[in-house]
């Protein structure tokens, strides 16, 4: 279902050597037919608007009850060892949830990182690009004495359909997703865990 | 800046059971928003922190007004604390870490609302046994027992706030006791 790049040693090289943490966009995750019947089971799919001091959206379950977003979970979870190539450690299974962000909606610059839930990379495939905002900026951190003292907006990946993001997980791996103005933003995104 | 009748000691009294009961309460109008303090505010911009502009005041006169008020109102004793004045605008926010990294751990927080208008998100306290929102509302004033596990957040101020702004004024006392 996921079409990966067929050089994975360049998919490899692009996601480590990419800044500010390492990162891959990949346009045409899937066949536009595939995206369609995702697209229409978006509209059935059950959503809890969920709120807390970083995020503000529209959540599933996890995994969607929608069986064409299961079957992309499913896809996801069966290319652990593709995506362990990619991102250059091992990879065992993958979690995954849809979100709907609609103007107002948010999700404050964070880190991923749980050391309890040992996520190592983060991934969000986007069904639908908002008119305005919902961009996922990755922040460039320096840190001193274990502390961050300087945060940068480094790179701003507009959330366009049919794309895919991954991206590595780790404490000072900064991001968010900016704040919609118009119009909505669909995407499945989740974890690779080892 | 308290106005009466938040200013007589004897009707600070009488809400000490309220106090007692919730420990926070919230009293709408309890301030000038007008009278707000000259401030030399500063630029804060962590993306994991928060957001805004602030400024450390140095009033002992407002200070000690704000710690009597608390004081009396709570029936504990109080220290000379801090006073810091908060200003968010669209884009603004203040993450738990934040305060996790420059609250008082165990005393009390009042927080005057010295915005011109409403237009902006709550405050919002958080600890094991539920939440308190702080709704933003020009003159309220809000006094809330903080302890080791209890953690503030400013909500995001989304795109709706246009040219609005918020200026939060925040005096934490810790317990004489």
């Amino acid at each position: 279902m996921i079409r990966w790049p067929s050089d994975l040693a360049a998919a490899a090289r692009a996601f480590r050597s990419a800044q500010p943490f390492a990162h891959l966009v990949l346009d045409g995750a899937v066949a536009p037919a595939d995206l369609r019947r995702m697209a229409l089971a978006f509209e059935d799919e059950p959503q809890l608007l969920v709120e807390n001091e970083i995020y503000l959206h529209l959540r599933s379950s996890d995994p969607p009850v929608s069986q064409p977003l299961r079957d992309f979970c499913l896809a996801l979870q069966a290319s652990c060892a593709t995506v362990a190539q990619i991102c250059g450690q091992p990879l065992s299974r993958a979690d995954g949830s849809a979100y709907v962000y609609l103007p107002g909606h948010y999700l404050l610059p964070h880190s991923d990182s749980r050391r309890s839930e040992g996520r190592a990379v983060a991934y969000a495939f986007y069904l639908d690009a908002p008119e305005a905002g919902g961009e996922l900026t990755l922040f460039d951190c320096e840190r001193r004495d274990g502390e961050i003292v300087r945060t940068t907006p480094l790179v701003r990946i507009e959330a366009r359909a049919n794309r895919l993001v991954l991206f590595e997980v780790h404490d000072l791996a900064l991001h968010q997703v900016c704040e919609v103005l118009a119009g909505a933003r669909t995407s499945i995104a989740g974890w690779f865990y080892p | 800046m308290i106005r009466p009748p938040f200013d007589q000691p004897e009707v600070l009294a009488k809400l000490r059971p309220a106090w007692a009961a919730a420990r926070s309460l919230i009293l709408p109008g309890a301030c000038d928003p007008g009278a707000r303090p000259q401030a030399d505010l500063r630029d804060f911009d962590l993306a994991h922190r928060g957001k805004y502009a602030v400024a450390d005041l140095r009033d002992d006169a407002l200070l000690a007004e704000l710690r009597d008020f608390a004081a009396a109102l709570t029936g504990a004793r109080l220290r000379d604390g801090t006073l810091r004045l908060f200003r968010f605008r669209r884009g603004g926010y203040a993450l738990f870490y934040d305060d996790a990294l420059t609250r008082l751990t165990t005393g009390v927080e009042v927080t005057l609302d010295l915005s011109e208008a409403p237009c902006g998100p709550p405050a919002i306290y958080q600890q094991p046994g539920g939440r308190l929102e702080i709704p933003q509302a020009p003159g309220l004033v809000a006094v809330v027992e903080r302890g080791p596990s209890t953690f503030r957040y400013d909500r995001y101020f989304q795109a709706e706030v246009g040219d609005g702004e918020v200026l939060r004024l925040r005096a934490a006392f810790a317990s004489a006791d």
